[in-house]
């Protein structure tokens, strides 16, 4: 970049004299053009090529040859030098391709940059009849001696000018790359540093947005490794508790020999119990993480949601039975959507069965909603159960998180339910929502496309 | 004789379609005008005859003979002029022409002048040439006679310029070894669109040519201005000239100066500013006075 800069500069300053050079001639030759104009119209007002020997016309030629150093030659209409201003060819004769071609009506101009001189030829033309003939021509060269000079002395100017420049350029570059680099410096000191603590290294705006986006970076780890652990317990309380049980009932039998087959046959049965249920926390466990990884994948079919409600609410209607639960369903319409038929039999089977079973104790209903717009299924499910605190509502769909710990085991279910539910409906690109009053009931309203989107 | 003439030019066209059209030595030079028609071109032909009277003769036979005529190039005699004798009287060819001169341009006229000049002035001996047309003088638009001319009358700059070169003898003065003033004299050749007083300064400034002499002032001295007004030599310095001037002489340097302008360009004396200022002082020696 410093190269870059500095290259620029040099360019553009030798550009810039340049550019004086060329425009200072320009404007030389053309004043010194427009002197020959007005003279050459003297001359030939005058008669000069006839009288050469004009005062008041060799004063004024005299005079700009003086000022603008140069020579000027006048040439008659026979090619003979009748004035020169350097007395070196007067009285010869111009054969020069350049004075022909003038006499012809092609004026002339050349900058010679090599020696610093700029030559023109003007026509002298008649002022009598016949009018634009061209009687004489007038050859002037002067130097531009004086602009080269001023050139040279630009030059060595502009050579003292960039050298500092450059000098300055690379001094505050150096300086402004280290004050920029710092910063970053003390960033990688503190990430290698760092173990989970946020950093803080506020040395200018743009380090602080990428500090605060790191320590946002960091609380997000720490989040989810907060969640790991968790996670991580709960498996293992979950997987130890029915082997726990297990373990105490074998002890149990085992201490006692005289045990009659009435108590072997009960304590199997609980054992037989606790292993269905370990089975059942595994199963779940393997889906969740299926789903995470999205190992399965879904089966998109086209299913008829409502035929789907009918068959779930069938089977569960036995234990909705016993729990003296009523189960409605009120479809709007009749709804085909794609979707994973399995899956979304879980999910509303889920659901379903977690309003019977946290509904009261005296029983109560189960009403489940189908709707569907062009875009997408509407389907909630509501029931007159307990409530979720509010508390816990934000938290149902955790893993292994229970609202009420105490009566897990009475009511049964691995704490992984609401967490499969809720990935299903997020492998279907729908959404799950829970609205509940404690002691009133409990509505779950999930949204699934209605065409699946992959 | 006319078809050996013309083998042996074409011969010498030959020749001249290899080699650039220069006076070379052992060969001469013949002259047409050039393809624009705005000036003379030449080829090379065979060396004239030392006998001036021969020589002419010859130069009237190629200028005859339409054949030689290179391709693009025509003759300088236009509109049926001919050339009707040329007789050589000491050191000056009459050419006596026959035809309607009057009715050609002025430009073929300057060419046709030119051409016969420059071709005939060739001939050893020969200094002038002296055009008539039917035995009467050649006369100008204000009908006064061209009378005889030399072939340097003619100012023919080369190339795309309107300036030619000029040859001097310039009497320069520098300073010997015991730091006296030395006269040097040396041919200089330069372009004429030069002030021959900055060509002198620039003389200078190159120092002596002669063994032994030195410069009286250093050669990165720079002025200004160099001028002649009634026979008055202005030479304006830059500032440069206060360090410069350091360890030499000054007086001397301002009067080598002086003398090599009052003996080049015929001034009087000189008179000497830096930065158009005259009453100063350069290495303690006043410039208020001429020199």
């Amino acid at each position: 970049m410093l190269i870059i800069g500095i290259g620029t500069a040099v360019s553009i300053s030798s550009a810039v004299v340049r550019g004086y050079e060329s425009m200072a001639v320009q404007m030389r030759t053309a004043i010194v053009k427009n002197q020959c104009i007005m003279l050459a119209n003297q001359l030939a007002s005058v008669d000069y090529l006839n009288n050469p020997t004009n005062a008041i016309v060799n004063a004024r030629i005299d005079m700009i040859t003086s000022i603008y150093g140069g020579r000027i030659l006048i040439v008659d209409e026979d090619y003979k030098i009748i004035k020169d201003t350097f007395d070196l060819d007067k009285g010869k004769y111009m054969l020069s391709s350049i004075v022909i071609d003038c006499f012809g009506g092609t004026e002339y101009s050349h900058y010679d940059a090599d020696n610093d001189i700029v030559e023109m030829a003007v026509t002298i033309t008649s002022t009598e009849e016949p009018e634009s003939e061209v009687i004489g021509v007038m050859l002037t060269s002067f130097s531009t001696k004086e602009i080269a000079n001023i050139r040279k002395t630009l030059e060595r100017n502009e050579t003292l000018v960039l050298g500092v420049s450059i000098f300055v350029i690379v001094a505050v570059g150096l300086w402004a790359s280290w004050l920029l680099v710092r910063p970053f410096k003390k960033i990688t000191s503190a990430i290698d540093a760092m173990e989970i603590e946020p950093i803080s290294v506020y040395d200018y705006y743009e380090t602080q947005q990428i500090t605060d986006a790191f320590n946002r970076l960091i609380d997000k780890v720490n989040t989810m490794e907060e969640s790991r652990q968790e996670f991580v317990s709960n498996v293992s309380h979950e997987l130890k508790t029915p082997l726990a049980s297990i373990k105490v009932l074998a002890d149990s039998l085992m201490m006692n020999p005289d045990a009659d087959i009435e108590q072997y046959k009960e304590f199997m049965k609980d054992i037989s119990e606790e292993v269905t249920r370990e089975n059942a926390i595994i199963s779940d466990l393997l889906s969740l993480v299926s789903m995470d990884k999205n190992i399965e994948g879904l089966n998109i079919q086209k299913v008829n949601i409502n035929d789907l409600i009918d068959l779930v609410v069938k089977r569960l209607k036995p234990i909705a039975d016993l729990a003296n639960v009523e189960l409605i369903v009120e479809s709007f319409k009749n709804v085909e959507a794609e979707v994973d038929e399995t899956k979304l039999t879980q999910i509303i089977t889920n659901i379903t069965e977690n309003a019977i079973k946290y509904n009261k104790p005296e029983g109560g209903w189960v009403r489940i909603t189908l709707n569907a717009d062009h875009q997408y299924m509407y389907l909630t499910i509501s029931d007159s159960g307990i409530g979720i605190p509010k508390e816990a509502q934000e938290r149902i769909f955790d893993r292994f998180y229970r609202v009420d710990k105490s009566h897990s085991r009475e009511i049964g279910g691995t704490g992984l339910g609401l967490a499969i539910t809720k990935s299903a409906i997020n492998m279907h690109k729908g959404a799950i929502r829970v609205s509940s009053v404690e002691n009133e009931g409990t509505t779950f309203s999930i949204r699934i496309p209605l065409i699946h989107i992959a | 004789m006319k078809k050996v003439l013309s083998l042996i030019l074409l011969f010498f066209l030959f020749i001249t379609a290899c080699s650039p059209a220069e006076n070379e030595a052992g060969s001469s030079l013949m002259y047409f005008i050039n393809k624009n028609g705005n000036g003379l071109d030449t080829i090379q032909i065979e060396k004239l005859d030392s006998d001036p009277e021969k020589a002419a003769q010859k130069l009237t036979e190629y200028f005859m003979d339409e054949s030689i005529i290179p391709e693009g190039m025509s003759t300088v005699l236009s509109n049926s002029i001919t050339i009707d004798s040329a007789r050589v009287r000491r050191s000056t060819v009459i050419i006596d022409l026959k035809g309607d001169y009057g009715s050609i341009s002025n430009t073929k006229k300057l060419l046709l002048r030119a051409g016969l000049t420059k071709a005939y002035g060739q001939i050893d001996g020969i200094k002038l040439i002296d055009i008539t047309i039917q035995k009467q003088p050649l006369l100008d638009s204000d009908g006064n006679e061209f009378g005889p001319m030399s072939a340097d009358a003619f100012v023919a700059p080369k190339g795309d310029t309107l300036n030619d070169y000029k040859s001097t003898v310039m009497e320069l003065y520098f300073l010997d070894a015991n730091g006296n003033i030395a006269k040097e004299k040396r041919n200089v050749y330069y372009r004429s669109s030069v002030p021959l007083e900055q060509v002198v300064m620039q003389e200078l400034i190159k120092g002596p040519y002669i063994e032994g002499n030195v410069s009286a002032f250093p050669p990165e001295i720079e002025f200004n201005n160099v001028m002649i007004q009634e026979k008055i030599g202005y030479i304006d310095f830059s500032e440069s000239i206060y360090s410069l001037m350091e360890g030499y002489n000054a007086r001397k340097a301002f009067q080598t100066i002086s003398r090599s302008f009052q003996a080049v360009c015929g001034v009087d004396e000189v008179q000497f500013s830096v930065n158009g200022d005259s009453m100063v002082r350069v290495n303690g020696v006043s410039l208020e006075r001429p020199f």
